[in-house]
């Protein structure tokens, strides 16, 4: 497989802060690639890595085939960026802007600009400085995708957007796959699910896991097991988070599910089931096990470690 | 269009005011400062108004200046290099182009408009500017290290105009105090002339460093750093500048004929100038003879070591010494005071007894060339190698009392200029009561700058010519000679011959006392 993206082990550190652990993260080509995590947890950092924005404390960052830390200001136009704490150059209306940036890049595509500025019902003659939020959002938009980049970076795209704006640049986005290869960062679970290919998640600078949407939702059940009798205490595997048995009914997050193979051996394990329900999850809800899970493993081994 | 093109155009658009308002102030002190040579420089109404064109053209320089500092933060900051929150950051700029338009920027609406105006003041005073391309080079390239380089590197590593504001106030004052504690305890404010280019060449490799990194990589802290220490290795060889080493690598020992000898009766005793927390100021009076005939010496600088009855001593800095400048024609045994620095403890110590005093003179010797003379005319003159000078009339039409004289960017080399001033008015018939009086004086120097620094491409060169004056019976107070018109006029050249080293001692020196009001417990 071939990647936009692809980080080896990749490491920052500020002062005593971890902000990235050892993360290995491969970003197809032709995806679209949501890092989703909580606020803090290293997803600016990552992104910042691997536009050679910030350099790593360790490990490396290969961005369309070529080291992060290497590219130069010609490898930067075949990728766009857009970020939502970006200073802008305010003075510029955004005509100017577009018209500005048009000689930097030679695959910049005049129809597609005009297409986009229409799309996005961005006007040319105001300046930046008096655009909203979402429209500078759109006008950064315009003017990463109107190059026609092989690979879109995206910084908390879609925070604090009006759903309208917010879909608006999702579309916009749609138009370009698979042409373009589109890796954006999110805490917002909801935004994300509808359109992308792919979902990675970074906590605390380590990254939990790292795969395609169809396969973590394939992978990820709401069990709920009905036994004719109460549940006997048992040993729990690891792949099962939030594990919970009252009287006769027992649930819990099935984190490595595989369909009729994993229905069989539960059934082999609940002997006297009366009834296992698998139902699919939410994203939100999957990531929510996993970060509760991950916490009270935290909570677990601070509290072996205390004991010690 | 190339990117550095582009970048040129867009910058160009976004500070059109700044560099509008900047240009503005250029043209304003080239139509202000020709004035004082291209009206008449007659009568006393006419002589305020030039003084009040020189305020104005010193405000315009201030100005000038905010102006060129404000312009180009805003350049460099607009493709902040400081941070990573930056939209250019992410688009596809190539450093060194980036760099390169601004540059080409600041050749352009700073460079190119002070080359210019140097030209047009340079014409308006009577010069050539094409004669003078070297020197406009120069210039350039001394504008570029001291005011424009230091200030983008400046903005350079700054994020924002107020902190690259602050950056810049303490710059200067760190350089000021660095200068400052290196002349009070390692130069004593003298350094060889040749050290300006070592100087030179560490203020533009730091720079260059400096300014290179932060582009090619923005790191910013690494280049800071290169930075400052670039600011203290310039401190330092300005410190060098002055050490004993370095004089002595400059100024060879010698076995001249010249004579230093105290000399305590010709024009008042040793007496103290001022009195430091260190050091003691102390003014000694001295003869200076043997002067070969068709030459000249200047005292540069002095190095004193006291010695004290009992065998203690102590050992000045070089101190420069101020317009020491003798020639072997006319007399030739003339008395100079001598600035001397002594400790303030040892001074204190060895009062009311006597100490031999081991002086070390540093001495630049120079060569008379062929004079050029003239008969005053009453119009401008140009003196060859010298500049164009004006009479000045600050009296009646006609009558002229002194000299005002200019030279295409840099002072002259040294010369002699003598005078036969007239105790009469100038063209005061049947009225002449008295013969002709000499007057001389030196203008010119010995430094090897190309070109001053500034807009102002003119240099005014200053002769202080001795017998200027005159007491008339019944008068207040002086009363200026004149330079009639048909009097001659000579200019002497003078070349380096040689830079020598002229040990001297005084037995039996007596320490002065304390000026008045100081006391040793100050």
């Amino acid at each position: 497989m071939n990647a936009a993206i692809r980080t080896t082990r990749l490491t920052k550190t500020f002062g005593r802060t971890d902000a990235l652990a050892s993360v290995d993260l491969a970003v197809p080509e032709g995806s679209i690639y949501a890092l989703v995590g909580p606020n803090g947890a290293g997803k600016t950092t990552l992104i910042k890595l691997a536009m050679n924005i910030l350099q790593p404390t360790a490990g490396t960052a290969e961005v369309l085939g070529k080291a992060s830390h290497a590219m130069t200001g010609r490898d930067l136009n075949r990728i766009g960026y857009v970020s939502e704490n970006q200073e802008y150059p305010e003075w510029m209306t955004v005509g100017a802007m577009l018209a500005y940036l048009r000689p930097f890049y030679p695959t910049w595509d005049r129809a597609l600009e005009q297409q986009l500025m229409a799309q996005f019902d961005l006007p040319p003659e105001r300046k930046i400085r008096q655009l909203s939020r979402g429209m500078r959002m759109k006008a950064a938009m315009a003017a990463a995708l109107a190059f026609r980049p092989a690979l879109l970076v995206l910084d908390e795209p879609f925070s604090g957007l009006d759903p309208l704006v917010r879909d608006e640049l999702i579309m916009g986005l749609l138009d370009r796959s698979p042409e373009t290869s589109i890796f954006l960062s999110s805490h917002d679970l909801s935004e994300i699910e509808s359109f992308s290919s792919h979902v990675g998640y970074l906590e605390q600078g380590r990254l939990l896991f790292s795969e395609e949407m169809t396969e973590l939702a394939a992978r990820f059940r709401e069990v709920t097991v009905t036994l004719a009798s109460p549940a006997a205490q048992k040993a729990v595997p690891p792949q099962w988070l939030h594990y919970e048995a009252s009287d006769s009914v027992v649930r819990f997050v099935h984190s490595s599910c595989r369909g009729e193979q994993t229905a069989a051996d539960l059934r082999q394990m609940f002997p006297d089931a009366k009834d296992i329900e698998m139902e699919p999850m939410p994203l939100r809800a999957i990531f929510l096990a996993v970060a509760r899970a991950r916490r009270g493993q935290r909570v677990v081994a601070a509290h072996e470690r205390s004991q010690a | 269009m190339n990117q550095a093109g582009h970048i040129f155009a867009k910058d160009t658009r976004h500070l059109r005011w700044e560099i509008a308002i900047s240009l503005a102030l250029v043209i304003a002190y080239v139509v202000v400062v020709p004035a004082e040579w291209t009206q008449p420089l007659e009568g006393p109404t006419q002589m305020v108004r030039i003084q009040e064109l020189r305020v104005l053209a010193g405000l315009l320089s201030v100005l000038m200046g905010v102006s060129w500092w404000i312009l180009i933060t805003r350049l460099v900051q607009s493709e902040s290099l400081v941070g990573d929150r930056q939209w250019w950051i992410t688009k596809p700029y190539e450093w060194s182009e980036l760099l390169g338009s601004k540059l080409l920027f600041l050749a352009a609406f700073i460079g190119l408009p002070i080359v210019i105006a140097k030209a047009v003041t340079l014409a308006e005073a009577g010069f050539t500017p094409f004669a003078h391309l070297p020197g406009l080079g120069y210039s350039l390239i001394a504008i570029v290290a001291f005011l424009i380089l230091p200030l983008l590197a400046i903005a350079a590593v700054t994020s924002t105009f107020g902190r690259a504001t602050l950056t810049t106030l303490g710059v200067f004052v760190a350089f000021i105090a660095l200068e400052a504690l290196a002349s009070v305890f390692v130069t004593g404010g003298f350094s060889v002339d040749w050290s300006e280019w070592i100087v030179l060449a560490l203020l533009l490799a730091a720079l260059c460093s400096g300014i290179g990194l932060q582009y090619a990589r923005r790191k910013t802290w690494t280049a800071r750093v290169i930075l400052a220490a670039g600011l203290v290795l310039v401190c330092v060889a300005t410190a060098v500048a002055g050490s004993s080493a370095l004089v002595a690598m400059t100024y060879r020992q010698s076995g001249s004929p010249l004579q230093l000898s105290y000399n305590p009766d010709s024009k008042g005793s040793s007496f103290t100038q001022w009195a430091g927390r260190r050091l003691i100021g102390v003014s000694v009076p001295i003869h200076v003879s043997g002067i070969a005939a068709g030459t000249a010496v200047d005292l540069n600088a002095v190095q004193v070591t006291a010695e004290a009855a009992d065998g203690r001593r102590w050992t000045s800095n070089w101190v420069p010494i101020w317009g020491a400048r003798y020639r072997a024609e006319g007399d030739l045994s003339v008395a100079a005071p001598l600035p001397l620095q002594f400790d303030r403890s040892f001074f204190a110590a060895e009062q009311k007894k006597p100490v031999t005093l081991h002086l070390r003179f540093a001495v630049t010797e120079l060569r008379a060339g062929t004079p050029y003379s003239v008969a005053m005319p009453k119009q401008d003159f140009t003196v060859p190698g010298f500049g164009i000078c004006t009479p000045v009339d600050a009296g009646a039409l006609g009558d002229y009392t002194d000299l005002s004289c200019r030279n295409a960017l840099r002072q002259p080399s040294v010369t002699f200029v003598t005078v036969e001033w007239s105790n009469d008015p100038c063209g005061s018939v049947g009225s002449a009561t008295s013969a002709p009086v000499a007057g001389e004086g030196w203008a010119g120097t010995m430094e090897r700058n190309q070109a001053n620094f500034g807009v102002n491409g003119v240099e005014e060169v200053g002769i202080q010519l001795s017998n200027n004056q005159q007491h008339l019976e019944g008068q207040q107070g002086d009363v200026p000679r004149h330079l009639c018109p048909g009097s001659p006029i000579t200019f002497t050249p003078y070349s380096l011959s040689g830079r020598k080293e002229y040990d001297v001692t005084f037995e039996n020196y007596q320490m002065p006392d304390m000026p008045p009001g100081y006391h040793f417990g100050d």
